[in-house]
């Protein structure tokens, strides 16, 4: 299957765009949002799941687009599983000794859970397999942005009500709710966020099927 | 209209506490209620609707939470509660009559899992002293409820009289038992309530309280969780929202029971002496399922049969 470079490169563009805003993975596809409601209380936490993401995401994507239709359907999930546990592994020993002992103490449980997170198997098993490398490579990037940036929204907001803290410096706000770090307080943000990205998407989808009109009414 | 049977039914409750506690409930359940409208007018300009605010849901919806309170709660509680019940439980889904969840009962939830302390700082009404409407309330004497005694293991301090007649720590619109039932009656008459849910849901509770209880005696035991915290009250006029609850005979009284077995659960192994706003929350969640179910078991034989003749 080869196809003219533009449009490869276009397919890519829309790739990252879909995955990235319009499609976000977390707020429209509804995957990945476990670690979100378990560990999204404080924005460090977000900042360093969010790496470990990318890091396991986009090999695994670019690894599945370049051999995944060469391999046997059931050999794939068990590949790409194993690979990003061994690279989450890696993460984990240099989160430990280079950067801190503290995090590591907190996020050594659901580090190597992101291995077996719907959000691999799901870009990676699913949509890069018979995909170009540079697409798969777009939507990779653009998945592991989509969702860092939800994670980070969502734990510097509830690190902000619940400790009155943001990147650990105190905010200085003189109340606090300690019970925004509980599982519901992120499905009801995760919620309204959800509404307000497919209120967006019904605007860009009107102004869109507003501007094809105008062109089939032009001669 | 149902709304207004149910303000109507709040109103004797929000007087009775009146007498025990001053003019200090009054104004609580008043301002549950003006925040719950005002809210809803804003969220409905906001989204560009006719405000639907002249149905009384909202009004109920800020009564029931401003009822649910201790009477010394601050002023700024009805209204924190209102609002979020209003804002993030009933509009966001579509308003009026799409609600998945009892707004009432999920503003109540929250309030009790971010202020527990204040939640459950009940005044004394024996003290036949009004509250103090400003300043502060720390000066007031406070008693353990029945429910917290019952959580404690202890000795429990009251009569069946004073259980009937409302003289007992507890929320503002929940405690005199017997003008509670005298609400339900007025309610099942005028057809605003379902005798259904109600009674399945106290037989549940009852079954529960009479199998394990937490006090000596088995009748002791049953009447002291039914009278006790507000799991009456949410029997009453939580349960029986007419958005929320199941519409078949059947599931009525399966979504009763499984309230009222849900409601003694989180009272044996709960954080707080009392959960019926999370047992009425959960049960919420089952009403579609348990629907179909009690449809699906009415029509069992004529599913069968089409079955096999088909």
């Amino acid at each position: 299957m080869k196809q003219p470079f533009s449009k490869t490169m276009r397919e890519a563009g829309e790739a990252f765009l879909d995955s990235l805003l319009m499609k976000n993975i977390v707020l429209v596809q509804a995957v990945g949002i476990c670690p979100i409601i378990a560990i999204g209380t404080h924005l460090k936490y977000g900042v360093v799941l969010a790496i470990c993401t990318a890091l396991v995401l986009i090999p695994a994507s670019l690894f599945m687009s370049l051999c995944g239709e060469k391999l046997p359907p059931w050999l794939r999930a068990p590949l790409y599983t194993v690979g990003a546990a061994v690279i989450l592994l890696a993460a984990a020993v240099v989160l430990d000794q280079a950067v801190s002992h503290e995090l590591y103490a907190v996020l050594y449980v659901f580090i190597p859970l992101m291995a077996v997170n719907t959000l691999v198997s799901y870009r990676a098993g699913g949509f890069s397999v018979s995909r170009e490398p540079v697409v798969a490579l777009a939507d990779a990037l653009a998945s592991s942005l989509g969702f860092g940036l939800v994670l980070c929204a969502v734990s510097a907001m509830r690190e902000a009500a619940a400790y009155g803290t943001l990147w650990d410096i105190p905010l200085h706000t003189s109340l606090t709710l300690p019970e925004a770090a509980l599982p519901y307080a992120a499905f009801i943000m995760l919620g309204f966020m959800a509404a307000f990205l497919q209120w967006v998407r019904s605007l860009v989808a009107r102004r869109s099927e507003r501007r094809r009109e105008r062109g089939r009414t032009a001669p | 209209m149902m709304s207004f049977d149910v303000l109507v039914a709040l109103m004797p409750l929000c007087l009775c506490s009146a007498v025990y506690y001053g003019a200090r409930p009054v104004i609580l359940v008043l301002a549950g209620m003006l925040a719950a409208v005002l809210c809803e007018t804003a969220a409905c300009l906001f989204m560009k609707r006719a405000p639907t605010v002249a149905d009384g849901s909202a009004a109920v919806t800020g009564g029931i939470v401003g009822m649910l309170l201790p009477p010394t709660a601050p002023y700024w509680m009805p209204v924190v509660g209102a609002a979020f019940a209003i804002l993030v439980v009933k509009m966001p889904m579509g308003g009026s009559g799409r609600n998945l969840f009892n707004p009432a009962a999920a503003g109540i939830a929250v309030l009790t899992l971010c202020f527990s302390g204040t939640m459950f700082r009940y005044a004394d009404p024996g003290q036949n002293v009004p509250l103090p409407l400003t300043g502060t309330l720390a000066e007031v004497i406070t008693k353990t409820s029945p429910a917290a005694q019952l959580m404690g293991g202890g000795e429990t301090l009251y009569t069946p009289t004073m259980l009937l007649l409302g003289n007992f720590p507890g929320p503002i619109g929940a405690t005199a038992i017997a003008l509670l039932a005298a609400c339900a009656l007025y309610l099942f008459s005028r057809r605003s309530a379902s005798p259904l849910i109600t009674l399945s849901y106290l037989a549940a509770c009852a079954g529960m309280a009479a199998l394990f209880p937490r006090v000596a005696g088995t009748g002791h035991s049953v009447l002291m969780e039914l009278c006790s915290g507000y799991l009456l009250f949410a029997g009453v006029f939580l349960l029986n929202d007419p958005v929320t609850a199941p519409r078949h005979w059947l599931g009525r009284l399966l979504y009763g029971a499984l309230a009222g077995v849900l409601v003694m659960l989180l009272r044996y192994y709960g954080r707080f002496e009392e959960g019926a706003c999370f047992a009425v929350l959960l049960a919420n969640t089952f009403a579609p399922a348990i629907d179909r179910l009690g449809w699906y078991l009415l029509n069992f034989h004529r599913i069968r049969k089409g079955a096999r003749s088909g």
